[in-house]
């Protein structure tokens, strides 16, 4: 963080009110925190902190200063690669908890016990079971969902070493066989899970290069048994999202509605209640408001606006100045990324913090369990709570700041809505016109920009200006996750988005595009294909692509990069990609330099092994510049055109 | 005058100091590219202990400093605008005098073993008007960029302060008749408590 940076063209200008009513109320903010803890740990930042045991706590000082090794012998590779695999482990135990909870789901929903869901996507119900192998013909929708569900709670159970089904079912023939050839075909989540967490305990695996193995498997399982169930089972109850306009940013707050906004990640709640907020619409009213407004924060705002068109709030580092608006009635979160310090300021105006899954709870919250057999009772609850707060923020007169900030996107670009819109333009072989611009390079490449928004890079604007970089070099985007909140917000999801940003080539590619699929606009260049789950559809894009041109994922000039990672889960999906052999370029720095080893195979060994490489820097320029360097070698390799 | 503080009951022994000290001290002044320089950047502050306490070991940049009478080539000066005591490494002859005169071990060996190394008091990040790493990095304020005519007069008042509760203690014990002085002062605390 750098307090001289001044803000940039594409700073938000509501974030910046409600930074000043922050300040002007004397409330405490994240990044108020995040100053005070500067400088932070160079062993941490280094990853050469270990406390595993109680021999330690051990450090290893980059300087010759003290001791180069931990009490047990640990050198600084040991110490990195095991503390990489444990956060690569919470991140997928954070993935597979969420597929798993909704394999759960789709099971009791098969079995009837789920009155408030149903198969709401029967084709893509049939096209999963088809790739598990699952007969359908002559069977009801419940038979084939509950055996889709036992596929899916089969990764979580088997002993017998065989890979994962969603791995058989969904894994490309090329990649399969380079995976099997590199033994990362794993084979039960939990397995997988436990044996990371034993290995890293004290006294067990010391072979850097077995522990790094580790965390690419641990990346297979985070995507295998966390990202694809995850979206596949979510498409099959909720429907698979298709295109659609949504508001974003401040505005979608509404001063005189019982403001709703759920934050979080799993949409097996949000649902139910964007449902019954116009199922009770009345008792809104009967209370003085003009209705509910359900609106999402984090990745159920992309949950919830690719999916049911609701309004896409803000990220995650937003929570807290969404509160800050004293307009928000109940924040109702479910799990992962919700800032302990949120329920301080949520007390602060009258705002309601609800929580709703057991193992995330805070002492100052409300606790409303969901449970999904009594999904409609608990939507109605919580919802209830809402027009209650209502009621008091509007008796006690609590001060209201809603910062005339908006947006609007275009979302809901699941591989499927991308295929029916590039049909409208070649029925028979829909992605030849991508195919085709990337040959000729008219699309140069394209970028997946995924993850968090940081606190610690929202000051310099790191995602706005490398992705202005690269589109101006005619790199297509897609995003998924929190990070979609600051292009949508900034006017990246946009016709007008093409116009400003893109070069010419792409300019030209995504107008004909636009216009062959009736929209009367451009496509934007920055195509936002949903959650941070959702990076499996990008992982299915890839593979339709190399598939179509017959050449293996690693081989196509594209990258990915997490510009602001936050998360765990950030090193799970990027360990994924890794295996998968794509660029993965990230910032802030991963704790991994106070490994030679974990940089030479990172940097140097990796690529010619997975295909998969590390890019690490902060200043967005020299990111793109990072990346654009690799898709031209890609393009290079494949003998393209270098436009 | 303004001197890095220490307050060793406040030391968690993290190690911060020495890590920002070697940052600051590197060619390029940022972790992630020092780490990789060579020679490694030493950190002037080492981190010591003893079973009751952890201590920061630093120069104190002594205003009669042993090192500077000492040093046989006047390789050590006293910086009079900054209050600091700064080494020259072109006339230092490696002989380690100073490490041996230096009451705190505050002077280490270079890298390579031939000349003295000590804090410099970040003359640098001071012209910059930046405080010493050490201190500006430190979480527990253990070590502080801090006024010692400050110190001294926060001390002489708590000084009073003690003697003052010292003597309400006596008085409870055994109580006595106060003298005409202390009925002026009595008078004096009711017009502060107003």
């Amino acid at each position: 963080m750098d307090d001289k940076t001044g803000p940039t063209d594409y700073a938000n200008p509501g974030d910046r009110d409600l930074f000043l009513k922050a300040a002007r109320e004397n409330v405490t903010l994240g990044v108020d925190r995040l100053k005070k803890m500067m400088p932070q740990c160079a062993f941490g930042e280094l990853g050469t902190c270990c406390i595993l045991c109680y021999m330690g706590p051990c450090r290893i000082d980059p300087f010759d200063n003290g001791p180069k090794l931990g009490v047990c012998g640990a050198s600084p590779d040991v110490i990195v690669a095991r503390n990489f695999l444990r956060a690569a482990t919470g991140g997928a135990s954070s993935h597979a908890g969420h597929a798993r909870e909704l394999a759960l789901l789709l099971h009791e929903i098969a079995e009837g016990k789920a009155p408030g869901y149903a198969v709401r996507d029967e084709a893509k119900l049939l096209s999963v079971a088809a790739r598990l192998g699952i007969r359908t013909d002559g069977r009801t929708v419940n038979a084939v969902a509950g055996d889709v569900a036992r596929k899916a709670l089969e990764d979580f159970a088997r002993q017998d070493g065989r890979p994962m089904n969603w791995i058989r079912a969904r894994a490309p023939r090329k990649e399969y066989e380079k995976w099997e050839r590199l033994g990362l075909l794993v084979s039960n989540a939990h397995n997988e899970i436990e044996t990371a967490m034993h290995r890293t305990s004290m006294g067990n695996d010391a072979d850097p290069q077995n522990l790094w193995v580790a965390s690419l498997r641990m990346g297979m399982v985070d995507n295998f048994s966390g990202l694809m169930p995850a979206t596949d089972l979510s498409d099959i109850i909720f429907g698979t999202p298709g295109p659609k306009v949504v508001s974003a940013n401040y505005a979608v707050i509404k001063e005189g509605s019982v403001n709703i906004a759920c934050h979080g990640h799993n949409p097996i709640m949000a649902s139910k209640l964007a449902e019954w907020a116009d199922k009770i619409e009345e008792e809104a009213r009967g209370a003085g408001a003009d209705g509910i407004n359900v609106v999402g924060v984090c990745c159920i705002g992309n949950e919830l606006a690719t999916r049911f068109g609701a309004g896409y709030a803000g990220h995650l580092a937003q929570a807290e100045l969404f509160l800050m608006t004293g307009a928000i009635d109940a924040m109702v979160v479910d799990m992962q990324c919700i800032w302990p310090g949120l329920v301080e300021i949520a007390k602060c105006h009258k705002t309601r913090f609800i929580t709703t899954v057991p193992f995330v709870r805070n002492p100052d919250a409300i606790h409303v369990e969901f449970d999904p057999a009594m999904a409609d009772d608990r939507a109605r609850e919580i919802l209830r709570h809402g027009i209650a707060a209502f009621k008091e923020r509007k008796a006690a007169k609590v001060r209201v700041q809603i910062p005339d900030a908006s947006a609007k996107m275009l979302t809901g670009i699941s591989v499927e809505a991308l295929v029916s819109v590039l049909s409208a333009v070649n029925a028979e072989d829909p992605l030849a016109p991508i195919v085709d611009a990337l040959a000729s390079g008219d699309i140069l490449g394209a970028v997946g920009v995924v993850g968090c928004p940081n606190p610690k890079l929202r000051y310099t604007s790191m995602t706005e200006r490398m992705a202005a970089e690269l589109l101006r070099n005619n790199v297509l985007i897609v995003t998924t996750g929190c990070v979609n909140h600051i292009l949508a917000q900034a006017g990246f999801l946009t016709g007008e988005g093409t116009l400003k940003y893109a070069g010419e080539k792409l300019k030209k590619v995504l107008t004909a595009l636009g216009n062959a699929a009736g929209l009367g606009a451009p496509l934007p260049p920055v195509l936002h294909m949903g959650s941070c789950v959702d990076n499996s559809r990008i992982y299915d894009l890839l593979a339709a692509l190399a598939g179509r041109i017959g050449i293996e994922i690693s081989q196509l000039p594209v990258a990915g990069s997490a510009p602001e990672f936050i998360t765990e889960k950030a090193i799970s999906i990027g360990s994924f990609f890794l295996a998968a052999g794509i660029l993965v370029h990230v910032a802030p720095p991963p704790r991994v330099f106070g490994s030679p080893f974990a940089i030479g195979l990172l940097t140097e060994k990796l690529p010619s092994i997975t295909g998969g490489k590390v890019l690490v820097e902060t200043d967005p320029s020299r990111a793109a510049a990072g990346i654009l360097s690799h898709i031209r070698s890609k393009r290079q390799a494949q003998r393209l055109p270098l436009p | 005058m303004k001197k890095v503080a220490l307050d060793p009951l406040k030391c968690t022994a993290c190690r911060t100091c020495e890590l920002q000290c070697s940052i600051a001290h590197s060619r390029s002044g940022d972790l992630y590219s020092a780490i990789f320089e060579s020679p490694p950047s030493l950190s002037r502050i080492r981190v010591s202990w003893t079973p009751g306490l952890n201590v920061p070991v630093r120069c104190v940049h002594c205003e009669n400093a042993p090192c500077v009478a000492a040093c046989p080539v006047g390789a050590i000066t006293q910086d009079g605008r900054t209050g600091t005591v700064q080494t020259m490494e072109e006339r230092c002859i490696g002989c380690f005098t100073c490490v041996l005169v230096c009451p705190y071990g505050a002077v280490r060996l270079s890298y390579d073993r031939k000349k003295a190394c000590k804090c410099d008091g970040c003359r640098d990040r001071l012209g910059r008007g930046l405080e010493p790493a050490c201190a500006s990095g430190c979480p527990t304020n253990a070590l502080s960029y801090a006024d010692f005519d400050d110190i001294v007069q926060a001390k002489i008042s708590e000084a009073a302060a003690r003697e003052a509760a010292a003597q309400a203690r006596a008085d409870r014990v055994a109580p006595r008749e106060p003298s005409s002085l202390e009925r002026i002062l009595e008078m004096r605390k009711e017009i502060a408590r107003g």
